[in-house]
């Protein structure tokens, strides 16, 4: 009897290893496709710009039009990676770092939409979704913050551009240099690039260059959808332990880990989404929500690093730039904001403002977020139009 | 306790009441702290569950929405 049942639990481990291993693989193929899709976008939008990507993209010259770009695009697909991923393919693609910059501010913001969606299960019970609201948009209120500091900074002086261009010659080599370094990724990925580019070429001729950035487009949501929820199961073990190892301590530990299983997981909006329940419940408070949120904002910028790495040859340089800019964007955001403590208050005093008139009026909880994410930034493209 | 007279205790004994005071304030502090922390500890046991509710998070527009109407309807 014993025998038997030693067997069968045997076979039950070697079924969960066959099945870890394959789910493993299926991460590895499912990055493989993020990559090769990024650079279709690069050689899609090329090929249909004719390089002339900043002339297609003139709308986005007002760094305010490209945030809202980033702002309304993320908060439809609610998805930053996938946005970030996009940004990357199209820089690839000859769109100027200059526009790109803000569209990559924008998808910041634009993010905090998932969690402030999640925040809404809670309207049941009203000090409860008073606490879950403010846990989700503290995140909100810390990007807004981080945009109006530092996108006038960066369109003056340029200092994100600047310092992502010097890291990124470092790894790449420089405009002069050839990248011969990063050239692996072209022979593996150009294959199924060239086959897109025939099945589009077979559908509609004309239009190929374009219909293979839309390829690239759906196939980059596919994957952030599948990885994320692949991830989910796969690193649920180690973002408990990473989580119960930062209980109880500072908030760099709350910002170290909430970086480290948003990079598990590869979704910033998982991460802070996850936080939403833990305020919600009472048993976190909005003290220690907060630094695990910047950490997501920290974390995500590893799928658009990820993406670059697509790109070889004349772009890779730039794109490399652009994903780099996210990084220490994110970064120098959490480093000035959180470490000046007048400025660490101000996101939290906002949200509990906010959460507490939101819990007694419903209404303003809904017009906040049409407004925030979808009618200013309307709004403002309608302005920028009839002036323009 | 709040009527207790301590006029007649020496400074010493005084010292020591507090001494003992603070040492019980601190073990309740402690025991305080540490069951938050379990309790955290708890609510991280159950990310599986957390994860799950994320992912619902339309469903909680439209339920949300509802109640939004509802709440203006009973305002008028």
């Amino acid at each position: 009897m014993n025998d038997i049942s030693t067997s069968g639990k045997n076979e039950t481990a070697n079924d969960n290893i066959a099945l870890r291993i394959f789910q493993w693989l299926l991460v590895l193929l499912l990055i493989y496709l993020l990559i090769t899709a990024v650079g279709m976008i690069g050689s899609g939008f090329k090929g249909a710009t004719k390089g002339q990507a900043t002339d297609l993209f003139a709308f986005a010259t007002n760094p305010f039009m490209g945030l809202i770009v980033g702002v309304i695009a993320t908060a439809m697909i609610q998805s930053s990676s996938t946005v970030t991923s996009i940004i990357v393919g199209l820089v690839a693609g000859g769109l100027s770092v200059e526009m790109a910059v803000p569209m990559i501010m924008g998808a910041n913001i634009g993010t905090t939409i998932t969690n402030t969606i999640v925040s809404l299960g809670h309207i049941n019970k009203k000090k409860e979704f008073r606490r879950a609201f403010a846990a989700a948009t503290v995140h909100d209120f810390f990007n807004l913050m981080a945009v109006a500091i530092f996108l006038p900074i960066e369109i003056i002086f340029h200092p994100l551009q600047k310092a992502a261009r010097y890291l990124a010659s470092h790894f790449v080599g420089g405009e002069n240099i050839s990248v011969k370094g990063l050239n692996f990724i072209k022979p593996i990925t150009k294959p199924v690039i060239t086959e897109f580019k025939k099945l589009a070429e077979m559908i509609y001729d004309q239009g190929a260059y374009i219909l293979l950035v839309v390829f690239g487009i759906v196939i980059i949501f596919l994957v952030i959808i599948f990885i994320g929820k692949l991830l989910k199961k796969l690193m649920v073990g180690r973002a408990k332990n990473i989580m119960h190892a930062s209980i109880g301590r500072g908030p760099i530990s709350g910002i170290t880990s909430g970086a480290i299983v948003t990079v598990l997981v590869q979704s910033s909006s998982t991460t802070t989404s996850l936080m939403v329940p833990l305020a919600g419940s009472g048993v976190f408070k909005l003290k220690q929500i907060y630094p695990f949120t910047l950490g997501a904002n920290i974390g995500t910028t590893i799928t658009a690093l990820l993406a670059a790495t697509a790109i070889s040859g004349d772009h890779a340089m730039v794109a490399l730039q652009i994903a780099l800019v996210h990084l220490i964007y994110n970064i120098s955001a959490v480093l000035f904001i959180y470490g000046i403590k007048n400025l660490r208050k101000l996101p939290i005093r906002g949200a509990l403002w906010l959460a507490a008139v939101a819990a007694e009026k419903k209404l303003y909880a809904l017009l906040y977020m049409i407004g925030v994410f979808f009618v200013i930034p309307g709004l403002l493209v309608f302005i920028y139009q009839l002036i323009a | 306790m709040e009527n207790e007279d301590f006029s007649s205790l020496s400074k010493k004994k005084l010292k020591k009441l507090i001494r003992e005071t603070q040492d019980v304030l601190d073990q309740l502090k402690a025991e305080l702290k540490m069951r938050k922390l379990d309790k955290r500890h708890e609510e991280i046991d159950h990310l599986e569950d957390h994860f799950e509710d994320a992912a619902h998070n339309l469903s909680n527009l439209k339920t949300f929405i509802q109640k939004v109407f509802a709440e203006m309807r009973k305002d008028k």
